[in-house]
């Protein structure tokens, strides 16, 4: 019955409550309520006749209880605080406090103290009763109606209890208001902000604040939740709080504060900028760049390591190695409490935050805070549940870099192979010392204990694997030398959990197939493990279990991927906030590889967006529960601007079609990354090229002298040292004629009518200038759609994309030439004599096409001695190649032929011979094989005429078979369209290397018509329509058509009754 | 459509047969035979495909795609067209769907694998427009099915007889093909190619 009775009114209490006090004590006190019978009997007695007498009557019975409580209590006299209880009695004289909410400490311990130190507690609020509400935090409404809530009262925080208490008198609660925003919850407008507060004068404080809500909301990073009128609120009463704020603010707080402090009164009043900010207080960050600091601070060292790194196989025979694997003992935390000497034996945690009821994550704990249970990764308010006594302290990024310098140069003194895992973390290879590797650990741990006042364990071992496992058992400040005998025995407990790589999918997968311990997984089979790991971590696996590594120290990998994501405080209003946003994350990516000097080619962007339904996450700010979409593409060009990166991220981010006010996260990454160092100097062009529309582009080679660009160009050539293949021939295509030309045109900008021409004269009414397209949009149509395009512009988009792709150093004269072509067609109609549209055409008709006609312009100006180069020439002699030129490259010096021949296979055996067009039809030297209807050529993965036409000495089927080769496709058609702008141009060649490749190519082609008429008709049918597609403009591919085409239409009809229909687009010109 | 096949074979007709009735469904939609108005979005295998509303007409894709699965299980049919004819009832389009079910394939069947092969037969449909042909007013549309041999054997008696003989006119000249999809994945392979009438065909005799 009694349970009955308190029962019942709980959802009309919870609304009567509310007015007064919060669910959540009133729960609390609920439970404690005792029922005894004498209860039931009253209620027997006057059952209540509405809801305020039972109030009433319950509120009596509490002060009842308390009052025994306090009596018992004070009577005991012994458990709580014996000694203080008989003198303190009543410092809290008088006092009756309300708590409200959650607080630290909880309600009981404060009734807890009330009732030692002569105080009252009361469970609900009355005007007449209570005297000080303590709460620790406020909600919105309640904030905004401060007056209606308290009645007046003063709202305290609990501190004021305690430090009443420590001090053993009542203090004045004036100091302990709970103020607006008191709550130490950051929200990111905030996080900037409170140390701006902290440590400008009230004037300036309040200036600062104007400013300051502005800059959060042109932020994007406004808090959902109502915060931000709390976010006023701080700014707002800054004059009065901001120094009581700051005594309040722990002590880990203020140094939290301080290091900022100084630039930050700067920094506010100029645009702050989030994502910097968010960078600049990331541990994450912190670490991951921090291997960049590291390579330059070290290079010189580094190198040294590398060149001795050459011995060491030779070393290793002879000599068992000798592994020592170092690292800092929680170094986060130990490089702050070394300033602190009496935090020593504390339990310590660093985080960014030291709100104790935050959703902060630890970075990392000492070791006494670690015995409490206290982890990297958990909030903090879970953390002082563990461990209430946790201190935490906050980042000092500076303090960091400055021991991990001191700890590497610690290492690099001691031995010079070190390889650094992390800025706390290194292998070394002692093999060659000849000191004992245990004295060496000892002597090196020694020295960083002395240096950086920080501890250090060591494990060292036989390979990386090992000495790796050896520290863990060695921690913290110890190190452990694990002998190769004593290995086996080590390892056989060892949960395979503790393996590196191993984490929490793999384990997952191994418990279930009952692999707990390395001893276990040793039973495996290797190829049992391959199967369920898939080969490569299959083989780590079976190997690491047997304390195999076969890793050398100083392997340094490089990185594959650089961006940032941000996934923690991303609230957008709208489209603005979320450009703003994207600006700045575009100049932290862009930054950050021009940091490495890399660019990528692959850009990705990944969006975090919250999932349908889900609440405001559980972490302040955080991400939540999120569903991801990505998105990428692969440039041509290897960026690392910030305007191109924006570019793509925008488009990215429209194309989700996403609400912004549900992002929650957005990451940019580039992959592919290239140096960056051979493109660089292009790297203006590219800009312009990128960010071009094409009346800017227009305007801006128009705008940029012709000079400038010569010089830039040169400039490319010399410093790259010898330019790939494609490079070359392009550059150094060049016909004589051109130098006069140019310096003719110089003055004008007509000297890029050349670019003009590229297009073909007749086409390039028609065709818009290649500039003109979205190269992003070009590379993501279907590769036949390409093609297409790539046969009307002569091949060079498919130029501009596969060279730029293969290498980078190509990206520059693409760029620049792209350009160039624009502007040309502008002035295309400037009148040019026929001479010159001859020459011009020999280099765009010549398959490699578009780049040359700048390199051109480049180098038969400024540098004529590169210009000897071009005898290239000859292997992109277009079909239209007049006497005159062949004429030119004839003149050419022998070593640069050679030299280009070197460089371009296809070409090695190339002869220039004249009459070779007259004697260009040869059907007869076309023998059709009868279909004997074999398919031995397609026999085999790869199939058998691959490995056939790469040893064959015909140079164009060696051209083919590459490219069969290179695409993992095998499928002809696929094969064709790669290799058909090889094809196009048809290459001065004697006769029977064609007669010799037709027929080879319609042998392929037949056979491959038997091969598949019956299962896969479309495939040939491609086959055939990209033929004939491309057939005007090849006549090695025409003829192949035709001798194959009566074959495949019987074969149709045998075993489809009907004959194709080859429709095919027609190009323009006839 | 539950039956459960425990063979290779029965796996793949099932999963043929209702890709089929799929197929015919956006062939039909692509041709403009009936408003657009007739037809709903649905998805299958993940593609945004076109179904009919009209009860009758789904019902008449249906039972006859569905009424091929012995037929196809056991291999016996060799083409599944949907011919387009004017009103003289001559063709004047056919989408033929080329089957063959290998019959001495015994291994395990992955729906999933078949299923994504068709997939691109439905994606490449929906952009075949292009290569179709317009149709002339008051024409008609039927599902005729090839086979190898009639059937033949008491049992599947009941089930051939749902099937009549065409009277479709047929073309005097070889057709033109226009290939528009193959596939060939273990053990079957579909090849999907328009049909049309050559050109020099000899057009309205009876004019």
């Amino acid at each position: 019955m009694g349970s009955n009775s308190s029962d019942r009114p709980s959802s009309s209490v919870s609304s009567f409550a509310s007015a007064a006090a919060s669910g959540g004590s009133l729960k609390r006190s609920r439970n404690r309520t005792p029922q005894n019978p004498l209860r039931s009997t009253t209620k027997r007695k006057s059952p209540f006749a509405d809801f305020g007498s039972y109030m009433a009557e319950k509120n009596r019975k509490l002060g009842a209880q308390f009052r025994a409580d306090a009596a018992s209590v004070s009577s005991l006299g012994s458990d709580g605080a014996p000694v203080d209880s008989e003198e303190d009695k009543g410092v809290f004289r008088g006092v009756s406090i309300f708590v409200d909410g959650f607080t630290i400490p909880s309600s009981q311990e404060l009734r807890g103290y009330m009732l030692r130190h002569g105080g009252r507690f009361e469970n609900y609020f009355s005007r007449d009763t209570v005297t000080h509400i303590i709460c620790s935090n406020l909600p919105n409404s309640k904030m905004r109606n401060l007056r209606a809530f308290s009645h007046g009262l003063p709202v305290v925080r609990p501190e004021w209890v305690l430090h009443s208490l420590a001090a053993n008198r009542l203090l004045s609660w004036a100091p302990y208001q709970l103020v607006h925003g008191a709550c130490k919850q950051q929200k990111l407008s905030t996080y900037f902000r409170h140390q701006s507060i902290s440590t400008s004068s009230d004037a300036k404080g309040s200036i600062n604040h104007d400013e300051e809500i502005k800059v959060g909301q042109n932020h994007s990073v406004v808090p959902t939740d109502g915060q931000t009128s709390e976010c006023g609120g701080i700014s707002i009463q800054v004059g009065d709080v901001a120094c009581l704020k700051s005594e309040e603010f722990s002590q880990a707080r203020d140094a939290n504060q301080e290091p900022s402090a100084s630039d930050m009164v700067h920094s506010t009043l100029t645009d702050p900028n989030f994502v910097e900010n968010y960078f600049k207080n990331s541990r994450l960050h912190f670490i991951g760049t921090w291997r960049n600091r590291y390579r330059q601070r070290f290079s010189k060292l580094l190198t040294g390591v590398k060149s001795s790194n050459e011995n060491l196989k030779c070393h290793s025979t002879k000599q068992k190695t000798a592994i020592i694997h170092i690292d800092m003992d929680c170094f986060f935390v130990s490089v702050i409490i070394r300033n602190f000497p009496d935090l020593v034996h504390k339990p310590v945690a660093v985080c960014h935050s030291d709100n104790p009821r935050g959703t902060a994550e630890i970075s990392s704990a000492n070791y006494v805070a670690r015995n409490f249970g206290v982890k990297a990764g958990i909030f903090v308010r879970d953390a002082k549940v563990c461990c209430p006594n946790l201190v935490i302290l906050p980042y000092d990024f500076e303090a960091y870099q400055e021991v991990a310098e001191q700890f590497y140069n610690i290492l690099h003194k001691h031995c010079s192979k070190v390889q650094a895992l992390s800025c706390d973390e290194a292998f070394l290879d002692v093999t060659e010392c000849d000191v004992d590797p245990e004295d060496i650990a000892l002597a090196i741990r020694k020295e960083i204990a002395e240096t950086t006042r920080c501890t250090a364990s060591a494990g060292i071992a036989e390979n990386l694997l090992l000495a790796r496992l050896a520290t863990r058992s060695a921690k913290p400040n110890g190190q452990r030398f694990l002998p190769s005998e004593k290995v086996e025995d080590y390892l056989n407990d060892l949960p395979v959990m503790e393996l590196p790589g191993i984490g929490y999918a793999t384990h997952e997968k191994l418990k279930k197939r009952q692999i707990q311990t390395c001893g276990q997984m040793r039973m495996t089979q290797k190829e049992g493990l391959q199967k369920d790991f898939g080969e490569k971590i299959g083989d780590m696996l079976w190997n690491y279990c047997r304390g195999i590594d076969n890793r050398n120290v100083g392997e340094v990998q490089e990185a594959k991927s650089i961006g940032a994501e941000v996934n923690w405080g991303i609230r957008f209003n709208d489209m603005t906030d979320c450009n703003h946003f994207l600006i700045n994350l575009c100049k932290e990516v862009s930054l950050r590889l021009q940091g490495c000097g890399v660019q990528g080619r692959t850009v990705t962007l990944k969006v975090k967006k919250r999932k349908q339904g889900a609440a405001e996450p559980l972490k302040f700010m955080g991400c939540g529960d999120c569903q991801n979409m990505s998105r990428s593409i692969t440039v041509p060009i290897a960026i690392d601007n910030e305007a191109a990166l924006l570019r793509i991220a925008k488009k990215f981010l429209s194309s989700f079609h996403i609400d912004v006010k549900e992002v929650r996260g957005i990451g940019l990454h580039l992959t592919k990354l290239e140096s960056a160092k051979i493109t660089r100097k292009g790297r203006e062009n590219i800009a312009v090229w990128l960010s071009s529309p094409m009346h800017a582009t227009r305007s801006k080679c128009k705008q940029i002298s012709q000079s400038d660009k010569q010089c830039d160009n040169g400039d490319f050539l010399f410093s790259s040292g010898p330019p790939e293949s494609g490079d070359l021939d392009s550059s150094h295509k060049l016909d004589q004629d051109k130098p006069t030309l140019l310096f003719q045109d110089a003055g004008s900008n007509c000297s890029s009518i050349k670019g003009a021409d590229c297009v073909r004269p007749i086409r390039s009414s028609v065709l818009p200038p290649l500039q003109d397209l979205d190269i992003d949009v070009v590379r993501n149509l279907p590769t036949e759609i390409i093609l297409e395009m790539d046969v009307l512009y002569k091949g060079e988009l498919s130029d501009l994309i596969s060279k730029s792709k293969g290498n980078n150093c190509l990206t520059h004269v693409c760029s620049s030439t792209v350009s160039l072509i624009d502007a040309s067609t502008n002035s295309a109609d400037a009148g040019i004599s026929d001479a010159h549209i001859d020459s011009v055409k020999l280099g765009l008709d010549s398959k490699d096409k578009g780049k040359m006609p700048i390199c051109e312009n480049v180098e038969s100006i400024s540098y004529v001695d590169q210009v000897t180069m071009e005898p290239k020439l000859f292997d992109l002699m277009p079909a239209s190649l007049s006497q005159a030129d062949a004429s030119v490259f004839e003149q050419m010096p022998e070593d640069v032929k050679a030299d280009v021949h070197g460089l371009l296979p296809l070409h090695r055996e190339l002869k220039v011979s004249k009459d070779f067009y007259t004697c260009f039809d040869f059907p007869s030297c076309v023998q059709f094989p009868d279909p004997h209807l074999k398919t031995h050529l397609w026999s085999g993965d790869p199939p058998w005429w691959v490995e056939k036409f790469n040893t064959s000495k015909n140079i164009l089927l060696n051209v083919i078979s590459r490219h069969a080769k290179s695409s993992k496709d095998i499928r002809l058609s696929s094969i064709l369209q790669s290799v058909a702008p090889f094809l196009l141009p048809v290459c001065e060649l004697s006769n029977e290397v064609y007669a010799e490749a037709i027929c080879w190519l319609h042998e392929l082609l037949a056979q491959y018509i038997v091969l598949k008429i019956g299962s896969d008709i479309e495939e040939i049918y491609n086959c055939f329509c990209f033929l004939k597609r491309i057939s005007p403009s090849s006549k090695i591919l025409l003829l192949v058509y035709n001798s194959a085409l009566p074959l495949f239409q019987a074969l149709v009809n045998e075993n489809y009754g009907g004959k194709l229909r080859l429709s095919v687009i027609q190009t323009t010109d006839e | 459509m539950d039956r459960k096949n425990a063979s290779p074979q029965g796996e793949t007709a099932r999963v043929l047969t209702e890709f089929l009735e799929v197929a015919v469904n956006c062939i039909v939609f692509l041709k403009g035979f009936y408003p657009p108005a007739a037809f709903e979005r649905r998805r299958y295998m993940n593609v945004v495909v076109q179904k009919a509303r009209h009860p009758q007409l789904a019902d008449y894709i249906h039972s006859a795609t569905s009424n091929l699965l012995p037929f196809v299980q056991k291999g016996l049919v060799e083409r599944v067209n949907v011919t387009f004819y004017d009103k003289e009832h001559i063709p004047l389009e056919k989408f033929v769907f080329k089957i063959d079910v290998n019959q001495s394939y015994n291994s395990k069947v992955e729906e999933s694998d078949i299923g994504f092969a068709l997939r691109a037969f439905l994606i490449k449909l929906t952009v075949a427009k292009p290569a179709t042909k317009p149709l002339p007013p008051s024409s008609g549309w039927e599902i005729t099915a090839y086979f190898r041999a009639l059937p033949q054997g008491s049992s599947k008696e009941k089930e051939a007889q749902l099937w009549i003989p065409t009277d479709t006119k047929q073309w005097l000249q070889p057709p033109d093909i226009t290939p528009i999809k193959s596939m060939s994945s273990q053990p079957l392979k579909v090849q999907l190619y328009l049909e049309h009438p050559n050109p020099c065909e000899p057009k309205k005799l009876e004019e």
